[in-house]
């Protein structure tokens, strides 16, 4: 029943065409991303994982004006409750993001634009940030969207600038004085993912671990915060 | 008479704004139910309250345990499936085995009369309404909640729709509709709530129905004028 919701969500967003920017624009700039050759291996992958984290938060924005709101309310009442729905459509967007992780993890790969041999663990690590950027991407987009946000204009802004902020961390930093640092806390971990992919090595023990598991501890309270907050202003 | 909807002083505020206050509703097995009023008096907004989609701001709505809903929303959007793609998805998300599937859309494709292959987004609106009927029962559910099912239709699938109620009525599904047309459900349906600005002014029984209560049906074809 939950695979048939996210197949057929799946199915209403690619019928809607409304892929094809975002696919595009990813296409592209992998494109440019492996344009010269040979790349060094993780700085790539750092790369490619920015530009995953904005095009499944592209895909998530555009995801419920694809199915419509009638077409939502019906499949939710197929699907026994709007949590229900909500919790398929989450799903959906994290597929979407995964789909775009393999396309960027591979693609390099198969056009042989590394410097080196992808080792596995370098290969893993580069999954499991591309998979937890994608996933953060996605939530942060559906909770900055209908029906918790309903102006367009106010979700399509305030999700740049939460997306440009959590990968600019560091830089907007530095302009501004580290003192402004706990108002970064409550954005999506991004900007230490996206470190950990260039440095593997840089943080260790406790370090290494928080670095991979807040985000997912990030991505798990976004999600209840978005399946909480859009059944209540469904 | 079962209740398998109960609503208990539910209100529904939206962006600051009353949508609906107080209301007081049961929707009963086998019983059609008609709410009428004005356009934005708040008849969808109940409607969706009943259908579970929308979350009261106050007030209770309990529902039967295993109470099986249908939902036809009035606007159905065009979706690029065909027909019976679209409600073969709809079917696996209710969890609706494919034989048992295949054989209820081959069933609601006769009574409809909608065997066309294309996609739904070259239907007429009349075509499309009915798919959205066709969706909303695709389970035999309890309680069928329509959201204005005469828009688009044409006089005969309204004749259709006409004979169809009181046969759902019978086979014990309650059905709530809604309506602004004047003398919309006057006399045929068993029950008749009027909605103004929000709030549920009068619900009334009915006042004469068919002289052969056993089909009722070219009685309410009389009374919406179809032939």
């Amino acid at each position: 029943m939950f695979p048939s919701l996210v197949r057929y969500l799946l199915l209403c967003y690619l019928r809607s065409y409304r892929y094809f920017p975002p696919l595009l624009v990813f296409l592209v700039g992998l494109m440019l991303l492996y344009a010269n050759r040979p790349n060094p291996v993780m700085e790539s992958y750092a790369a490619s994982s920015v530009l995953v984290y904005f095009v499944t938060a592209w895909i998530g924005a555009g995801f419920s004006g694809a199915i419509g709101e009638a077409q939502e309310q019906i499949a939710a009442v197929h699907a026994g409750s709007v949590r229900a729905y909500l919790a398929g459509k989450t799903l959906a967007v994290v597929a979407c993001g995964l789909a775009l992780d393999l396309a960027a993890l591979v693609w390099p790969v198969a056009a042989g634009s590394f410097d080196a041999p992808v080792r596995a663990g370098e290969w893993l690590t580069a999954l499991l940030a591309h998979a937890e950027l994608s996933a953060l991407g996605g939530l942060a987009a559906l909770l900055l969207s209908r029906p918790i946000v309903r102006s367009g204009s106010m979700a399509a802004a305030s999700l740049l600038l939460v997306l440009i902020l959590s990968v600019a961390k560091s830089g907007v930093l530095g302009v501004i004085g580290e003192g402004f640092a706990p108002l970064f806390i409550l954005l999506p971990p991004a900007a230490p993912l996206v470190d950990w992919l260039m440095d593997p090595d840089a943080a260790r023990g406790m370090e290494s671990a928080a670095v991979r598991v807040w985000p997912l501890a990030y991505g798990g309270a976004l999600c209840w915060l978005y399946l909480r907050l859009a059944e209540r202003k469904w | 008479m079962d209740t398998l909807i109960e609503l208990r002083n539910v209100g529904k505020w939206h962006a600051g704004r009353m949508i609906v206050d107080g209301i007081d509703l049961d929707v009963r097995r086998g019983q059609i139910l008609a709410i009428r009023g004005r356009n934005g008096a708040g008849k969808s907004t109940l409607l969706k309250l009943l259908a579970g989609i929308v979350r009261p701001s106050a007030g209770v709505v309990r529902r039967a345990p295993g109470v099986r809903v249908g939902y036809a929303p009035e606007r159905f959007p065009r979706v690029r499936f065909r027909a019976e793609e679209y409600l073969t998805h709809l079917g696996r998300v209710r969890g609706v085995p494919r034989e048992e599937l295949r054989r209820r859309i081959r069933e609601l494709a006769d009574l409809f009369q909608l065997h066309a292959a294309g996609p739904i987004t070259h239907f007429s609106k009349g075509m499309a309404q009915k798919v959205n009927l066709m969706q909303a029962m695709l389970v035999r559910p309890d309680v069928l909640i329509l959201d204005e099912p005469l828009s688009g239709l044409d006089a005969d699938a309204q004749a259709e729709l006409a004979r169809l109620l009181p046969k759902l009525g019978q086979e014990g599904t309650a059905v709530v509709l809604t309506g602004h047309e004047p003398g919309f459900a006057e006399g045929w349906a068993d029950r008749i709530a009027v909605i103004r600005d929000g709030k549920l002014e009068e619900q009334r029984a009915r006042a004469a129905g068919p002289a052969d209560e056993s089909d009722p049906s070219a009685w309410i074809c009389d009374q919406w004028g179809l032939g």
